[in-house]
Formats: C-alpha cells, structure tokens, sequence
C-alpha cells in the first residue's frame, strides 16, 4: 500500500537527490577550477546558487508540510528529521564551492593564477566525502560512512600542512601573499566540507539506525 | 519509585473457538501510563477487560494464564471479583453516567461499598470532581442531571466516579474516541495528572495521543502482543517490523 503520504515522502526524498547531485557537482568543479584556473568552471558554479537556495526552501516547506499534516513516525519521522538536518549542511558544502570558485576568479582576474595541484588532492578527499554522504543518505548504506573519522582526520592534517608551508611561502615573499593566502582560506573550506559531509553522515545513521552516533 | 504494579504471564483467551489473546506477557509499571495500540480486533480491549476481569460475564469466554497484581493471580478462585472491580477501575468509549444527579454518579460507588455519613461522601465528591478537573464547571450544580452535561464533561464525571471508590488502576478504553479536541486534551492532561496517584492504562486508536500521553507503549496484532517498551523507543525506532508497519500507516 503507498498512501499519499509516502508518495509525496518519495518525491521529496527525489529532490533532496537532486540538491546533493548539484551541491556535489559544484563542490568537484570549483576544486578543478581552483586548481587549474579554469573560468568557466567558476562561473558555471557561480551560475548554481540561486538553483541551491531555491531547493533548499522548497525541500524545507515540503517537510514541513508533511509533518504538520501527517504527524509521522518511526522510519518516515527520522528520514524527514534528517532531511531538514542534511539540506543545511548541503547548502553550506554548496557556499562554500561558491566560495572557492570566487577565490579562483578573483585570481585569475589579477592575473595571479598559478597552477595548485595540491589543493587538488584535498579537494578530492572532500568530494568523495560529501559523494559517499549523500550516497549513504540514497541508498541507505551506512558502511559507506564507517571510515569518516579517519578520513575527516586526514582533511584536517592536510590543511595543516597547507597553513604550514604557505606560512613559509609567504614568509619567503610579500608576493606570495595574495596567492597563499587564498589558497588557505580554501584549504579551510575543503575542511569544513569535510566537518559538514559527517554532520550528513551522522544524521543518515540515524535515520537508517534510530541510533545516534558521533563521528567528529 | 517504578516498579510492576501488574505483570500478564503467558495469557490466552478464547471467545468459543475463537481465540483472541495469544500467549500476551507484559509488565504494567505503577505510576505510569501504558498505551495498548493495534488495528481493530486485534484484542486491546479484550486484554483490557481481563485486567479487571470483565470478561468474566462474557458467555463462552475462557482464560489461561495469570495477571499478577500485588504478587497475587487475578484469575486464582480465591480473588473477590468485586473487590477486584474497586481497585481497578474502567472508564469505556462512550461516556456512560448514571441517569441520576451529577453527586449522586460520585457518590454512587462509596455508598455501595459502606460510606454513609453526609460529611464523608460530601468530600469525596469534591475531591473526586476536582482531580477530575470539572470542578469548576459544575460545582454550582452538583444536584442537576448528568446526562445535563457535554460529552467530554460526562467523560469526566466518569473519571470522578471511577476515583470514587479509591482505585489504584484505571483502565480508560477509547475514552476520548467521541470527543472533540478540546475535550480530548482535557482528558489528556487529566491522564497525566491521574499518573501521580494511580495507575492508567489506555487503549487509543489515535497514535499521536498514545505518543503524547504515554510512558510505555504495546502493540498488539491479531491477537499476539507484539512489541512492548518506552513510549519513545516504539514511536522513535521500533524493534519489529510489524510495529513500524503499523505506525507509519503502511499496513494493509
Ligand atoms: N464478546 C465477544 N464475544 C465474542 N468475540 C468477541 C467478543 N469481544 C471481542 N470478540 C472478538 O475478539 C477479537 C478481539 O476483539 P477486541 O474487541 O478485543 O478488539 P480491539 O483490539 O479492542 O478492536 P477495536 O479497536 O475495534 O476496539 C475480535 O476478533 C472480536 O471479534
Ligand atoms: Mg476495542
């Protein structure tokens, strides 16, 4: 039996879908962007936002639509409590890729542009976490977040890193300033993408489980 | 302090051939409300029944197993049936005052178990009226007719008239299944203040109020008690899958 109800929980679980494929998207091209001084990339991001804000209000009313009118339980009351919880920190991973795709324009507007591999890597590390946290949310498979401490802890050290050598960068030469320093301020938005794809993990174990966990 | 006011042990029971508890054990702690759910038919108010043995008038009804309550049966030969009724009291779906004065309702239990003086029963009735929360709404006209008052007031007096006789148990089925929300909340603060000095036990087919009011929850299902446990834990992460069926509508 699907009653009204689950039809329209399905639909809006279709469009949280639909949030995290763009939010993701956005994320792994303002990375590749960054690192490669790739406009276009930048602004094909730039262009998404208005796109994020708006399924972000319209996830946020169907919710809570569907609790004020159906009061649900069990399972349907844990996955629309995560809904709510995830298009949050979704919404921040998609600001903070509009963040960086600014950063990599600003750059290549003042023509500083040089090619940042590394920052790269990192960046990869935090898309494939925010990839598997909304795969986990789809699919409800929760082995696929079993290794996010570890892989948060990572991001962390590697923005250390980053702080450490730019530090040094521009410490070397007042030239590096400008470079460096955005290069910093992305290292910390990677890591914070990290922070936010646990919180996403966090929440989807709860909503598989009705346990609580607490990876970071 | 909780502890088991009543333990079920291993009940079965049949109507005829027809049989409707399955092998029901479960705790009913002191001091706390219990919530009975379950699709109709399933047998909440027949486990209801045999916790004060109203099934008893039930022609071609039979009942194996025990009901603990103050560590002895219930369904042992020895128990005073009528004393039994005194100290669990029911409140049913359908308001049922007397067709006599609102004190008279009150007062009705106390005389039949002994208690004459005007004095004593006059206070009984105010007391009763009061932690039935109508006080206020009928204090001036305690000798007018019951069946003079709204649904959810003869609810109410009900109640009232359940305390009368200084119950430990109150075993409420459906009570607010014919009342409107205004009266339905009222009997629903009332239940919790109740909790205080009694024991409540309640059959709902309203899952919002079983979650609303309750401490622990059962799910019964053809006959069999399902799943049992902490009223969060039910509506939050229930164990069985029957159960999450059923709360989340996706029954049938
Ligand atoms: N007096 C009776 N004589 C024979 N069978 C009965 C009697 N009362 C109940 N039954 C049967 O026992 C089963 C359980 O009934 P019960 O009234 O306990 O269900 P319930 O869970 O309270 O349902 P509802 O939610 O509709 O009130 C049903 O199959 C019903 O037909
Ligand atoms: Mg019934």
């Amino acid at each position: 039996m699907t009653s009204r109800f689950h039809s329209d929980l399905d639909a809006l679980t279709d469009d949280v879908n639909e949030m995290a494929t763009l939010v993701c998207s956005m994320l792994d091209r303002s990375v590749t962007a960054f690192a490669n001084g790739d406009r276009e990339m930048a602004e094909w991001v730039l262009e998404r936002k208005d796109e994020v804000s708006r399924l972000d209000s319209l996830i946020e009313d169907e919710a809570l639509r569907l609790l004020v009118l159906h009061q649900p339980m069990a399972r349907d009351m844990r996955r629309l409590a995560t809904i709510l919880k995830i298009i949050t920190y979704m919404e921040r991973i998609g600001r903070y890729a509009k963040n960086i795709a600014t950063a990599a324009l600003d750059l290549m507007d003042e023509g500083l542009h040089t090619p940042m591999p590394k920052i790269a890597t990192m960046g990869g590390l935090a898309v494939d976490m925010v990839r598997d946290a909304i795969k986990a949310f789809e699919s409800g498979d929760i082995s696929l977040v079993r290794d996010f401490g570890p892989r948060d802890d990572e991001l962390d050290r590697m923005r250390y890193d980053y702080l450490r050598t730019s530090l040094e960068e521009m410490k070397a030469c007042a030239c590096n300033v400008d470079v460096y320093s955005s290069y910093l301020m992305v290292a910390r938005y990677l890591e914070r993408c990290g922070d936010n794809a646990c919180k996403m993990a966090e929440k989807t174990y709860y909503m598989v489980t009705g346990r609580r966990i607490e990876i970071r | 302090m909780t502890d088991n006011i009543i333990d079920i042990n291993g009940l079965n029971l049949w109507y005829g051939d027809n049989q409707a508890l399955v092998d029901v054990s479960m705790p009913v702690m002191k001091n706390k409300i219990t919530a009975l759910i379950g699709p109709s038919g399933c047998g909440k108010s027949t486990l209801l029944r045999c916790i004060n043995r109203m099934n008893d008038i039930i022609e071609g009804c039979r009942v194996e197993g025990e009901i603990m309550f103050h560590d002895r049966n219930i369904y042992s030969p020895e128990t005073d049936v009528m004393g039994l009724r005194k100290k669990i009291g029911m409140i049913f779906q359908k308001p049922n005052p007397f067709p006599m004065s609102i004190y008279e309702n009150v007062t009705y239990g106390p005389k039949v178990h002994g208690v004459n003086s005007r004095e004593a029963l006059d206070s009984i009735v105010e007391e009763c009226i009061r932690s039935s929360a109508l006080w206020d709404e009928v204090q001036d006209r305690l000798g007018a007719s019951a069946m003079s008052l709204s649904g959810g007031q003869q609810q109410r007096l009900c109640i009232a008239r359940a305390l009368s006789v200084s119950p430990e148990v109150i075993l409420m089925d459906e009570p607010t299944s014919a009342l409107d929300p205004i009266a339905t909340s009222k009997i629903e603060d009332l239940a919790q203040e109740l909790k205080r000095d009694y024991t409540v036990v309640i059959v709902t087919h309203n899952m919002q109020q079983a979650s609303r009011i309750s401490d622990y929850t059962g799910f019964m299902y053809m006959g069999k008690l399902i799943e049992c446990g902490k009223t969060e834990e039910i509506f939050e992460n229930p164990q069985e899958e029957l159960t999450e069926r059923y709360i989340t509508g996706r029954f049938g």
